[in-house]
């Protein structure tokens, strides 16, 4: 009989692991990648955004909420330093002429189409968790991560 | 006065001397990403011709100048990136733009011959710079922009 709870446990850990795998995904963010083929602007000041995003920490009625987590196991999103790793890889440039996409943020944006809470370090509840192999994570790398939930978001609105 | 008299007035003494103390060492700094024309900027890229100042800035970082963390208590940080200008004791003008600016800084986690090394801490080691923002994150450039003084202090060194 306990072989059986046995085989069953291990079948349920077994079900939920690729679950947890897919959870998952690595993003490599630069101004120069080599597989990247859309350019991505992120800034406070975009003329004509195709995106408007509301980022703050206290932000009411926030569609996503994000925190940064030290542990890479926890993470949904992890950016890389190595764009061989990456499942992505986004062309962040502020200063290309015409890009691909082009994303207003703020957290004082009016009428924007999402709004993003952030929830700082470690946080206890977190819809998104991102990890960096680097030192920091900038406004911009952060929202470049989220494109995926964002355009999810948006598709469901 | 009793010895409790005097063991009191000692005790508040100190804690009184604490705590000015550990307000002294509490810097606001502005960080303003949309500089206007005429005024002085500092650009901060992995990528710069004829840098001023070379910083080494990455996880582990062998002979480290210092260490830095981010803290998300306000009342533990060295340093605190305001959102107001009127807050701020220092503020720092980034060009994001590449245009002339009086300052040039090259960072990265492979900089060779660098001027100053600074090592990112975020696994609850003790560091000798905490920095707390106002905001959402702190970003490379900005993390630096905050050691500013710091780093021209190391470079005048060297």
């Amino acid at each position: 009989m306990n072989r059986f709870f046995l085989f069953c446990y291990a079948l349920a850990l077994s079900s939920l692991f690729p679950y947890f795998l897919q959870a998952q995904s690595t993003v490599f963010i630069s101004d120069n990648p080599r597989n990247s083929q859309k350019t991505v602007k992120i800034a406070q000041e975009v003329s004509f955004p195709d995106i408007k995003v509301r980022l703050g920490r206290d932000i009411p009625f926030e569609d996503i909420t994000v925190g940064i987590t030290d542990r890479r196991n926890r993470a949904d999103v992890i950016l890389t330093d190595q764009e061989i790793q990456a499942e992505r890889s986004i062309r962040l440039d502020n200063e290309a002429a015409f890009p691909d996409l082009r994303i207003l943020y703020g957290p004082e944006v009016s009428f924007p189409d999402i709004r993003i809470e952030f929830r700082g370090h470690e946080p206890l509840r977190a819809d998104v968790l991102i990890y960096t192999e680097n030192t920091t994570v900038s406004e911009q790398e952060l929202i470049a991560a989220l494109l995926p939930y964002i355009r999810r978001r948006m598709n469901t609105d | 006065m009793t010895t409790n008299h005097y063991a009191i007035f000692a005790l508040f003494c100190l804690c009184c001397l604490f705590g000015t103390s550990s307000i002294w060492a509490q810097q606001q700094v502005f960080i303003d990403a949309r500089p206007q024309a005429n005024q002085s900027v500092v650009q901060i890229a992995e990528d710069v011709n004829f840098p001023d100042i070379q910083v080494q800035l990455g996880r582990d970082i062998p002979f480290e100048d210092i260490t830095v963390g981010i803290t998300p208590f306000r009342r533990q940080a060295n340093i605190i990136i305001t959102r107001r200008e009127a807050d701020a004791g220092s503020v720092v003008r980034l060009d994001l733009c590449d245009n002339f600016p009086d300052l040039r800084i090259l960072y990265g986690p492979d900089v060779r011959f660098p001027d100053v090394r600074i090592e990112f801490r975020d696994d609850n080691r003790p560091v000798d710079v905490l920095i707390y923002t106002e905001k959402t994150t702190v970003s490379e450039q900005e993390l630096i922009a905050c050691l500013l003084p710091f780093i021209k202090e190391k470079k005048a060194q060297r």
